[in-house]
């Protein structure tokens, strides 16, 4: 077959996330049968309206994109959208409803708080304006931590980008084991910030420390090398940053590399076929093929990367404190002291509201970039009113966007870009056996990478504390479950001191975050799919993209600025200690998130069904109901993995709103467990069997979800 | 052990029983038993005690009692006891993790409202927290409070006492940082004798690398207020320095002081490899310390138990406390204490006799919270009363040189500094300063120098009391 017949057989792109997806070829304005269907507006670029929307994408974007032809809007309008704009509010409000009552206080607390010079120590509550913001800027410290929040973000965000890029490239490769590999790539995003913290503080150590102990045992060094020590790496800076940095990838990167994989999963075989025919290299199909069609989730990965190294907080205080001098002092960590240590709460509500400032920038010019892409679900144009002119005009598209891929890959290689593959050994039975072997490097490397850590944490709960001490480590201790036992069963001793006490209480706690996090999860996919799919089908209708904007937003605000407005607003209405209370909490967190998600999926469902459905006479409530939640069931699984391991994995607000039994959750007993081993008996081993049984469920439910996961995520995409 | 002598004198006076020890059986323990069985004894029946007390009024609602987690069951054991002494509600009771971040929450607490009776308060918060209103300051006024004041230790007493001179608080426990030494190095390097002077250490310490101890001091310079800013404190008073004078100016910033004395010896220190070059990121000095690759620790007292328990330490039975090293000896400790609510709905009777059980000898003559802190934990107290117990003597001989300790605290000094609200933002900065001079990223004018515009800034910002 040929390539330009692979290419007729492919379906249209559509981004797992669900931003439609750029073709291979070059082209506003281009070459062939696009340049006839692609017009400039002149002076216009960037700036959309209705009448020119699709055509000027075209002209504003490098790569083509598979646009639909919509007709321009009449000015006045139809009754028709008067009803889209009616059934869109009404599906959009509940969720509008929960995240305004629950955010806006809290926000609007901040925000006062910023502008009030607050010392309740000095009986201070004065109105100082933008005072807090200007003194902010005179600091030193403010100057310093905003260099190292910098050079952390930026690090978190490359790294992420690349380790997770990489993971899912690898992962995308068929071999033997890929589905549970598939699964360990989740395990050290299901980690809790404290364990984490706990693990990683282990690993550095320079006295038993186990990265240490592993080298040392291998023979690539004859001293232990203390990690977190002063020194520098050239143009880089002080190493303990960038040891912070590793272990927030660490736990960061497994859900890039998910996006990435689920991307990658869309890009449709037939078009690596046709360059490899047309002997395209690995790197040219990745340049042409590959990074183009990922470009979305790149994008929507940066988003994420960026605002989780910014607001990076939980880890820096486990690990360094914001030492040796300010070296890994971040604006939040700044911020926190600042509100809490010298209970300045104006200034320190400032110092995190500028963070937040700064998020929202960087967001901002993502989602444009993000917006710049029109909406098309592989099946047709987008709006659910297109009409038959609209899908012949589609149809058209398609065809001639199949020949400017061919054009293109032509052109590819007539230009010698692409070299036609030689004959020989390498496309051999042997080489593509050595191929086939050498995939598994990379996955070994991925599979210590995620599990070395997980399964180092699971040695230690089983092993007696002071062999964790011997050096070089014995990798072979003898086996004891005296750790487990206190988890469960144990007594308090005078050498265990009131642990087993405490961590008796993880049996409860994981009932309470089982509660906690399924009730979030429902209320958000409810409430998020309805408003997704408004968000998806009726975009068009003008309040819907602000509003979905100004609800991203609210996930850009640290939570460590909002902390005692929201504890005022429990006390108020005693929802303090509740589980109640910390369903709402994270309900106001999490639904945003699983909003963007769903909304996303929608757009990769395509609209034939549900114009067939309307045809048949069901209303738009009952092709929702029966005809595109069905289809959506795995894109619900994706989105409430989602939520449910952001609200198990929650600690903030757990710390400040359930310390009643009854509500507190695996994440406060498990530092609760870390504060009595440390000013107790310093024997971690409870604390490590602890860390170990709290993953077991967010784990057992990646295990099992993670196919669903990744077709949640592109199954629209092959529905096309 | 100390708690298998009284498990053997509880078993002998259990036949006593009492009504509360029924009730409260859900979390024995042989001090706990004892202390009770002491108290039936004492009363004659549980009855017979109640009918000894001054009757109190029935609280509407069971006290709400907020702690850090240390010990959960024995605050509740506690709590209980009380309450069903008394006649009185369960107590609502909660544990925040961690002593940084119970702090922040104790604070969110109040600002949100929440009427809380009785909390731990570190010396550092507790003058916030009386500026700010939020705690009772008439403790004085408590007609069992003078003579408890009389067998406390002075320091503690004024680590209690706000910059208005109320005492606020009442012991829960108290302690210092000391030095423990590990034998076997001594050993090893035929050392005879710990060291009296911060030469002596210095010189010890070389000839312990000499005997291929690495890095033979693991000091308590962790980037925070509980370790480093504390250090800097306690090694200085060793000297004599006290680094403020009593109005609360720097006395360090010019000439040759002790505490720069000590920040340079620091600096040699980790240029010479004495301390581990990781030493401002060990996050627990104890663990690295019970590995045996270290000869010298400086640590919070009551870890001294953890270097010496066979389960977590490779040294036990080799880890022995020594008098700080310097000219005087001296060193600054510190008496977390309870403080109480000003505004709650439990009567106040209530409140202050809860305050009685939990700070002092109780009405029935027992110290029924601090002996089992004592005995079960190895924590020491301001109260001399508990400390001189024959029972308390022996049961921390069995892990520390218990004449040295007290030696040792009798040297103690309060920190008043810490009470100034501009305190914890200087610190904040004086840490990573002190760090960058020992890392050699600043030289030691440019460090006293800042410490001192630091400091203008600060006062600038806040009253000074």
């Amino acid at each position: 077959m040929s390539a330009s017949a692979w290419l007729r057989s492919t379906p249209a792109p559509v981004s797992p996330i669900g931003s439609p997806l750029p073709r291979i070829g070059r082209g506003a304005g281009g070459e062939g049968f696009s340049a006839r269907m692609t017009r400039r507006r002149p002076r216009s670029r960037g700036r959309i309206d209705t009448r020119w929307k699709t055509w000027t994408l075209a002209a504003t974007n490098p790569v083509v994109i598979n646009q639909p032809i919509v007709p321009a809007r009449p000015a006045r309008k139809s009754r028709a959208e008067r009803d889209d704009a009616r059934f869109a509010f009404w599906l959009v409000l509940p969720t509008l409803l929960v995240v305004i009552s629950v955010s806006i206080y809290p926000v609007a607390y901040a925000v006062w708080t910023s502008l009030h010079m607050i010392n309740p120590a000095m009986g201070m509550n004065a109105w100082v304006g933008l005072d807090n913001y200007r003194n902010v800027f005179v600091q030193q410290e403010f100057r310093t931590a905003a260099a190292v929040t910098f050079r952390f973000a930026a690090s978190v965000t490359i790294l992420t980008v690349l380790l997770g890029l990489g993971m899912a490239l690898v992962l995308n490769q068929p071999f033997f084991g890929r589905g549970l590999m598939r699964s360990v790539l989740l395990v050290p995003w299901a980690m809790s910030g404290t364990v984490v913290g706990v693990v990683w503080a282990w690993i550095y150590d320079g006295g038993y420390g186990t990265l240490n102990g592993v080298l040392y045992q291998l023979g690539i060094i004859d001293t232990y090398i203390p990690w977190l020590a002063n020194f520098d790496i050239p143009i880089l800076g002080q190493a303990a940053l960038y040891l912070v940095v590793i272990a927030f990838v660490w736990n960061s990167a497994p859900m890039a590399a998910l996006f990435f994989l689920a991307a990658l999963q869309a890009v449709p075989n037939n078009l690596y076929r046709a360059a490899r025919m047309d002997g395209a290299s690995a790197w040219q199909r990745f340049r042409h093929i590959t990074l183009p069609w990922i470009m979305p989730t790149m994008q929507l990965v940066l988003i994420l990367a960026t605002i989780g190294g910014i607001m990076a907080f939980d880890l820096i205080y486990f690990l360094t404190r914001g030492g040796p001098g300010l070296e890994t002092t971040v604006i939040s960590w700044l911020g926190y002291n600042t509100i809490f240590g010298f209970f300045q709460f104006g200034q320190g509500t400032a110092i995190l509201l500028l963070l937040t400032v700064v998020a929202l920038a960087l967001a901002f010019v993502y989602m444009r970039m993000l917006d710049r892409k029109p909406k098309d679900h592989g099946a047709g144009v987008g709006a659910a009113e297109a009409s038959v002119e609209d899908l012949d005009a589609d149809l058209q598209r398609r065809s001639a966007q199949f020949t400017l891929d061919l054009a293109e890959l032509s052109r590819a290689s007539g230009s010698g870009e692409f070299k036609p593959r030689a004959q020989g050994w390498t496309t051999s039975r042997q080489a593509r056996g050595l191929r086939e072997f050498l995939i598994y490097i990379p996955v070994a490397a991925i599979f210590l990478w995620s599990l070395a850590p997980v399964v180092w944490l699971f040695i230690c709960s089983v092993s007696p504390f002071t062999t964790l001490l011997s050096k070089p480590p014995d990798f072979t201790p003898e086996v004891t479950l005296e750790n487990y036992r206190n988890v469960f069963t144990g007594a308090s001793t005078a050498n265990t001191a009131g642990v087993p006490l405490v961590a008796q209480r993880l049996p409860n706690a994981i009932v309470n975050s089982t509660i906690v996090a399924l009730s979030t999860t429902v209320i958000c996919l409810i409430l998020g799919s309805l408003a997704g799919y408004a968000f998806s089908r009726y975009s068009r209708v003008k309040f819907l993209q602000p509003t979905l904007l100004g609800m991203m937003m609210t996930r850009m605000i640290p939570n460590l600025a909002i902390l005692v407005p929201w504890f005022i607003l429990f006390q108020t209405f005693g929802l303090s200690n509740t589980k109640q209370g910390l369903i709402i909490c994270y309900v106001s967190f999490c639904l945003p998130l699983v909003l963007w998600i769903m909304k996303t999926y929608f757009d990769t469902v395509p609209t034939n069904l549900e114009r067939a459905a309307a045809i048949d006479g069901c209303s738009r409530l009952q092709t929702l109901y029966r005809v595109v939640l069905p289809l959506a069931v795995p894109g619900l699984i994706a989105a409430g993995l989602f939520a449910f391991i952001a609200s198990w994995n929650e600690f903030i607000f757990a710390l400040i709103l359930a310390q009643d039994v009854d509500s507190m959750t695996v994440t406060y007993v498990i530092a609760q467990i870390f504060g009595v081993i440390q000013y107790g008996p310093q024997n971690y081993g409870t604390l490590f069997a602890a860390g170990i049984i709290a993953i077991i469920p967010p784990v057992f439910l990646a295990f099992v979800f993670q196919r669903f996961l990744v077709q949640g995520l592109t199954a629209g995409s092959v529905k096309g | 052990m100390a708690s298998s002598r009284f498990s053997r004198r509880s078993l002998a006076k259990a036949g006593l029983g009492s009504g509360f020890l029924a009730a409260a059986a859900a979390a024995p323990g042989p001090v706990r038993e004892y202390l009770l069985s002491e108290a039936s004894a004492r009363q004659g029946t549980p009855e017979a005690a109640a009918a000894d007390f001054p009757p109190l009024p029935v609280s509407p609602v069971g006290a709400n009692v907020v702690v850090w987690t240390y010990r959960p069951d024995i605050v509740v054991d506690n709590l209980n006891i009380w309450a069903e002494m008394n006649g009185q509600p369960t107590p609502t009771f909660a544990d925040i993790p961690g002593v940084y971040e119970y702090a922040n929450v104790i604070a969110a607490k109040f600002l949100g409202g929440e009427q809380l009776d009785m909390m731990y308060c570190h010396s550092d918060q507790v003058n916030r927290w009386y500026k700010a209103g939020w705690i009772r300051d008439d403790l004085d006024a408590l007609p069992w409070v003078a003579d408890m004041k009389s067998h406390l230790r002075p320091w503690g007493i004024e680590n209690m006492t706000t910059v208005d001179g109320q005492m606020v608080g009442l012991p829960y426990w108290a302690g210092t940082k000391y030095w423990i030494y590990n034998d076997l190095h001594f050993e090893k390097a035929g050392i005879d004798k710990a060291p009296e002077t911060w030469e002596e250490f210095e010189d010890q310490c070389k000839t312990l690398q000499g005997a291929g101890i690495a890095n033979p001091y693991i000091p308590y310079w962790r980037h925070d207020f509980w370790a480093l800013g504390w250090s800097l404190f306690v090694e200085s008073y060793s000297d004599g320095d006290y680094i403020f004078d009593d109005e609360y100016n720097l006395t360090v910033t010019d000439g040759d002081t002790p505490f720069r004395e000590m920040l340079e010896r620091w600096k040699r220190m980790y240029d010479t490899g004495i301390v581990p070059p990781d030493s401002f990121q060990i996050g627990d000095p104890t663990v690295r310390f019970n590995t045996g690759d270290h000869t010298f620790c400086a640590n919070d007292d009551y870890s001294h138990k953890k270097n010496n328990d066979p389960s977590v330490s490779k040294i036990a039975g080799h880890a022995h406390n020594m008098l700080n090293p310097g000219k005087t000896h001296e060193t600054t400790a510190i008496s977390p204490m309870y403080v109480f609510g000003k505004n709650v709905q439990t009567p106040r009777e209530v409140q202050d006799d809860l305050a009685q059980f939990y700070g002092a000898a109780y009405k029935d003559g027992e110290y029924h919270v601090a002996l089992r802190w004592v005995l079960e934990e190895g924590l020491g107290t301001i109260d001399t009363n508990v400390m001189n117990m024959p029972d308390v003597v022996a049961s921390f001989a069995e892990w520390r040189d218990v004449d040295l300790y007290n030696q040792q605290l009798e040297l103690g000094k309060p920190r008043n500094v810490q009470k100034q609200l501009w305190y914890p933002e200087w610190e904040f900065k004086t840490l990573a300063l002190v760090e960058d001079f020992v890392l050699g990223k600043s030289d030691i004018g440019t460090t006293l120098k800042t410490m001192q515009e630091n400091l203008d800034g600060a006062k600038q910002l806040y009253p000074t009391f």
